[in-house]
């Protein structure tokens, strides 16, 4: 479980985040949506502790984020930042085992290398782990930091553990295809005990997989639930400001939102 | 194309990479003994050798001849112990800086770590060292050497609060940065200068430009243990750099306690800058030019990057001096010249190259 | 008992006869050192010079060891000197303590401002090289000269201002204050040193030196160098407003004569006299 209880997050006396209390829980896969500035980067940044909130806290499997040890909480959470440049000639195989940088024990067991090395398969990326990182395309480099973040949560996820997985707009760099081969992973992660929460800009991805929705404004939520509830014309006009509506296929299988 | 799997990839990187530093640690070896062998004083190798072998071993005493013997033990021995120090430390410390700041360019000398480090140790010797006389009375041992890792340490944190904005840091940033601090502490060493009198003057003209030749046992020896430890405090950072790479919120995220690392690659870096700049006075470019030839030899892996880094700046200082001895003999050259002579077409180069070198 | 005394005796004369006798090769550290060597004959003797070693011009043929403040001490060693005569203030001091390790007989010879100086400096330098007589014939030279200086200077009373330029640049000139050999020159030649605030060289503004006003500008050869002549050095910003710009009085000499404290110090404080006085 990985809660939020009333936190503020101020920059010189501003307000970034409001008041906002959320929880997303393993199992899920929980995807925040909100307009440029709504906070979401924010609100991700507090719930993995790179940013300390202003007022109020956040708690991880229980217990307050301030009081997990650093090494302790990688071996359990791991984030996917927006950017991901890297000025230096690291190959691709080497990023993605820097998830195991914190590792103890042998991070290079031949045992962890196989779980690793069908990671990369997973990620479409195994081809390239000879490659110079910097070389890559935005889009390849975003799934080569998703592996990262998934190798680093890799042995307690094994072991049976909750695993946290936070994602900072992942899809931005994608294609179609790595797009839903990506959000299929993160539904089929969540599935296997993981909490996943993700910042996502496409309404039709977060109704097609999301368990949970948090949309944002100005710092504020405004609303979490399931998508069939939140993702409604009249909120997307609240919140994006834009006009649109939700239609089903005939077969009735699936909603999408589509714009007037 | 068969494709290897990760741990056979992985073990061949690594055997790779153990061969490449075993080569530099021979080369590291061949260049000791040919700093110890060549000079103006013509010394049979053979004769450098026995004299070394009496040297370290105290149960044989031949006669060599006297002249011989003082240059191998009291000349060149303690400048070939300099040079591995101050080429290690150097290259240690750019490696470092390069990492904490990510920037492949950050050199101790262009970003002006080393001006600041000199800068110090002249504010010492032109006001410091009057104004220790008249509260203590006595000069405090290894007081230059202090002054100038403070001066060192000073620079790396204004470098690092004035850079260090949010992650999508530029690299030109940094180097404009440098520029800026490299110029201040010009003209502190100008005002110092004034301040000065004709035997400070002296001393002074030191610093601008490094040079081994000052080397002595007494100096060398507690200098040498403390590189030893500032360097091997170093050594054991490569996870930490790697996690660095990707940014302080990438480590942070990796598990590292970020501003536990900062703080130590911040001092130590500073420590290894000032000890070498305190005995040699500025040599340029070496932090640079190592870690980036070390990298293209064995990848960016700084598990790997120091160690190497560390023996292949050995060997850069120590085959510059013989450089420096040799070029316009009787005269010498200052090392700074030889190394700045490499070190700068090399800097604009990569500056050049950067984009198609990814950074 | 007599016998081992004169064995004794003789073999203190060897021993030390030995040590001088022996100077056979020798490195000369400072311009007037080897200008004194070169007034002995010695020559042929002087391995290596130092780069302040200007004159006789023959000198600058001979290898070169580097600047006397920055010398190293191998390359000085692998010319296998036995005498080192260095001056005061040579350096640095680690080179100077390896040197003697290195069982070279180093003597250092004093550089004092004075003409007494320079004949202490003669003294000492003879004593070196073990050539006393020819060292005393030096020293009366300059005695005998100095002795027609002090006539020609005793009839001259008043005191000429004088600023001493050591180098120029863009914006400033680095000129001599108290202690220093120009300052001293200045006063033998009956001049007056307008810089009478600092000690040593610092550099000075446009404004400080005009306010100085100086009617003479002292300067060496090195420093006007890139200048075609006298009028365009004091046509600079730093020099125009002063009297000495206003009268054309500018004195260029050499720089190892006029600071070198050599035997040719009195020829100096006279052309330097002369030039001050001739109005």
């Amino acid at each position: 479980m990985l809660a939020t209880d009333k936190i503020t997050y101020q920059i010189s006396d501003i307000d970034l985040l409001k008041n906002i209390s959320v929880e997303m829980v393993a199992g899920q896969l929980s995807v925040i949506l909100g307009p440029n500035g709504a906070g979401k980067s924010t609100l991700i940044k507090n719930l993995s502790g790179e940013l300390k909130s202003t007022k109020g806290e956040v708690y991880l499997d229980s217990k307050n984020l301030k009081d997990w040890n650093n090494s302790l909480l990688a071996s359990r959470r791991s984030v996917v930042t927006q950017f991901n440049s890297v000025n230096f000639p690291f190959n691709v195989s080497e990023i993605v085992m820097m998830g195991l940088l914190n590792t103890p024990g042998d991070s290079e067991s031949a045992d962890l290398l196989t779980r690793v090395e069908d990671m990369m398969k997973e990620m479409d990326i195994h081809h390239l782990q000879q490659r110079l990182y910097s070389t890559l395309s935005g889009g390849e480099q975003q799934r080569v930091s998703i592996a990262r973040a998934l190798v680093q949560v890799m042995k307690a996820a094994n072991e049976g553990q909750a695993c946290y997985l936070l994602l900072d707009e992942p899809t931005a760099s994608l294609d179609l295809k790595h797009q839903h081969e990506l959000m299929r992973l993160l539904k089929q992660k969540s599935m296997q005990k993981f909490c996943v929460v993700a910042i996502l800009h496409d309404i039709n991805l977060a109704i097609q997989y999301a368990d949970l929705v948090i949309l944002m404004k100005n710092g504020e939520v405004i609303a979490t639930g399931c998508p069939n509830e939140i993702i409604s014309s009249d909120n997307m006009k609240d919140v994006f400001s834009i006009n649109g509506k939700l239609e089903t296929l005939t077969d009735g299988s699936q909603r999408f939102y589509v714009m007037e | 194309m068969v494709s290897q799997s990760l741990s056979e990839s992985l073990n061949k990187l690594h055997q790779q990479r153990i061969t490449v530093l075993l080569v530099m640690s021979a080369l590291l070896v061949v260049s000791a003994l040919m700093g110890l062998a060549i000079g103006p004083l013509q010394i049979p190798l053979a004769e450098v050798v026995s004299i070394l072998y009496d040297k370290l071993n105290p149960f044989v005493q031949n006669q060599h001849e006297r002249v011989n013997e003082m240059v191998v033990s009291s000349l060149r021995g303690p400048r070939v112990l300099l040079g591995i120090l101050t080429g290690a430390a150097l290259a240690v410390a750019g490696a470092c800086f390069q990492a904490l700041f990510r920037n492949p360019l950050a050199d101790p000398g262009v970003i002006g770590v080393s001006a600041g480090a000199a800068t110090a140790a002249v504010a010492y010797i032109v006001v410091g060292q009057g104004f220790l006389i008249s509260i203590f009375g006595f000069l405090p041992k290894y007081g230059l050497p202090i002054a100038a890792m403070l001066g060192a340490l000073l620079s790396v944190l204004a470098l690092y609060l004035f850079v260090n904005r949010k992650n999508g840091l530029d690299v030109a940033t940094l180097l404009l940065a440098g520029i800026a601090l490299n110029a201040f502490c010009g003209s502190v060493t100008g005002i110092l200068v004034y301040l000065s009198d004709d035997q400070q003057l002296r001393e002074l003209t030191f610093w601008t430009l490094g040079s081994l030749a000052r080397a002595q046992w007494e100096s060398v020896t507690p200098a040498f243990i403390w590189s030893v430890i500032v360097i091997g405090i170093l050594l054991t950072k490569g996870r930490a750099l790697n996690a660095f790479s990707l940014g302080e919120a990438n480590a942070y995220h990796l598990g590292f306690n970020v501003d536990t690392i900062k703080r130590i690659l911040i001092i130590f870096g500073a420590a290894a800058v000032g000890a070498a700049v305190a005995l040699t006075g500025i040599i340029g470019f070496v932090g640079l030019v190592i870690p980036h030839i070390v990298r293209l030899l064995i990848g960016a892996d700084n598990r790997y990057v120091l160690v190497g880094s560390a023996i292949l700046g050995a060997c850069l200082m120590l085959v510059a001096d013989i450089f420096s001895r040799m070029i316009v003999q009787p005269a010498e050259l200052p090392i700074g010249i030889i190394t700045s002579l490499i070190g700068a077409p090399f800097f604009l180069y990569l500056l050049r190259k950067r984009r198609q070198l990814g950074f | 008992m007599i016998k081992k005394l004169a064995y004794l005796s003789f073999f203190y004369f060897v021993i030390t006869q030995c040590a001088v006798i022996a100077a056979e090769r020798i490195i000369s550290i400072g311009g007037s050192i080897t200008e004194i060597l070169y007034e002995f004959n010695l020559q042929d003797k002087i391995v290596a010079v130092d780069t302040t070693s200007q004159y006789p011009s023959d000198a600058q043929d001979k290898p070169n060891v580097g600047y006397m403040r920055t010398l190293s001490a191998e390359p000085i060693i692998a010319l296998n000197p036995d005498l080192i005569l260095y001056l005061e203030g040579s350096g640095p001091a680690e080179t100077i303590d390896q040197l003697s390790q290195a069982g070279i007989n180093m003597v250092m010879i004093p550089n004092e401002y004075s003409i007494e100086g320079v004949k202490n400096k003669v003294g000492l330098v003879a004593d070196a090289v073990d050539m006393q007589e020819e060292g005393q014939q030096l020293i009366s030279n300059i005695s005998a000269q100095e002795k027609q200086l002090n006539d020609y200077l005793s009839d001259i009373d008043q005191q000429a201002n004088v600023i001493f330029i050591m180098m120029f640049d863009e914006s400033s000139a680095m000129v001599a204050g108290k202690d220093t050999g120009a300052d001293n020159m200045i006063s033998m030649a009956k001049g007056k040193n307008v810089v009478d605030n600092f000690k040593s060289y610092k550099p000075l503004g446009a404004e400080s030196i005009t306010q100085l006003a100086p009617d003479y500008v002292l300067t060496t050869e090195r420093a006007v160098k890139s200048f075609n002549n006298k009028a365009e050095i004091l046509n600079t910003p730093l020099l125009k407003l002063t009297p000495a710009a206003e009268n054309q009085n500018i004195i260029v000499m050499d720089e190892l004569l006029l600071l070198g404290y050599s035997p040719r110090v009195v020829n100096a404080t006279n052309q330097l006299a002369e030039e001050l006085h001739s109005q």
